[in-house]
């Protein structure tokens, strides 16, 4: 057991004597490994896009002929005018509106959550039809109490 | 016989390609990833595919459930966010305003929230939204 033991040794004084004049890489080592896991857990990769929204107000002065242009979300339901009606089908009523410059109201109705109001205000992006506005359902502040439940 | 002699050098040498991965995953986390911000409380932003760029505005409102807010990460009441906006919006009339608001939130609310903003005088409004996710 003796050789092994001195031979070590020499080897350990021999290293000694090499790493005085490089830098030793074991603390160097630590150090970047404790930046790596710094910047692993603290940095986020979230792909981050926004969406403008019109917050006017609807204009509740001016008295219009035109009868404003309402699709109702319910959920992941649309109806126009109280009816029902599929996806396509509201896209291609949005279409043919007269004027062609007015502005459609998507109106949430009851508990419709903000994802499913975004997945219709997509849809309706992405067919070319603008301007969009979000109006409220004037039932449902009744609600609010059971909103904010439904919420958390 | 030569395996003492060796065994330092080698020792170090084969530390060498560790150090340079590490450098690497090291660089790439400092320069892809952006530092996350802890937030007061906790939102899930809707997905959505729409493709407005998001550059960061002076003022972030977070809205959660519970009607909790929060304005650049500080907790705040609703009536006083909505006072704060009221002076941002009279210094800065031109001001944009990033909302982060939960996904499962009822559409109504944010709908009067973004009334209540725009009654205050605010005209730029974005919503924050994520990638669409599979």
């Amino acid at each position: 057991m003796q050789p092994p033991a001195s031979a070590s040794s020499a080897l350990l004084a021999d290293q000694r004597v090499r790493r005085k004049s490089i830098i030793s890489l074991t603390p160097l080592i630590d150090v970047v490994f404790i930046l790596l896991v710094f910047f692993m857990l603290a940095s986020s990769f979230m792909d981050w896009q926004t969406l403008s929204l019109d917050t006017a107000t609807p204009d509740k002065t001016a008295v219009s002929e035109i009868e404003p242009f309402i699709i109702q979300v319910d959920g992941d339901d649309l109806s126009l005018k109280g009816k029902a009606q599929p996806v396509d089908a509201i896209v291609a009523a949005a279409r043919q509106r007269e004027p062609a410059t007015q502005t459609i109201n998507l109106q949430a109705v009851g508990q419709t959550t903000v994802q499913q109001m975004v997945r219709v205000l997509d849809t309706m992006s992405k067919a070319g039809i603008t301007p969009l506005r979000m109006i409220d359902d004037p039932e449902w502040q009744a609600e609010t109490a059971k909103g904010i439940e439904v919420a958390e | 016989m030569h395996f003492p002699d060796r065994r330092p050098d080698q020792s170090e040498e084969r530390i060498l390609p560790l150090i340079n991965v590490v450098f690497l995953l090291l660089i790439f986390f400092m320069i892809a990833g952006s530092l996350q911000v802890t937030e007061p409380f906790e939102v899930t932003p809707p997905n959505s595919s729409s493709t407005g760029e998001h550059e960061p505005d002076s003022l972030t409102i977070i809205m959660g459930g519970n009607n909790r807010f929060a304005l650049n990460n500080a907790l705040i009441d609703r009536a006083t966010l909505l006072t704060t906006v009221e002076q941002q919006v009279a210094s800065q009339p031109d001001i944009a305003i990033t909302l982060k608001a939960d996904n499962a939130l009822p559409a109504n609310q944010l709908v009067l929230f973004t009334q209540a903003l725009n009654e205050r005088g605010l005209t730029k409004l974005r919503l924050l939204t994520t990638d669409l996710a599979p």
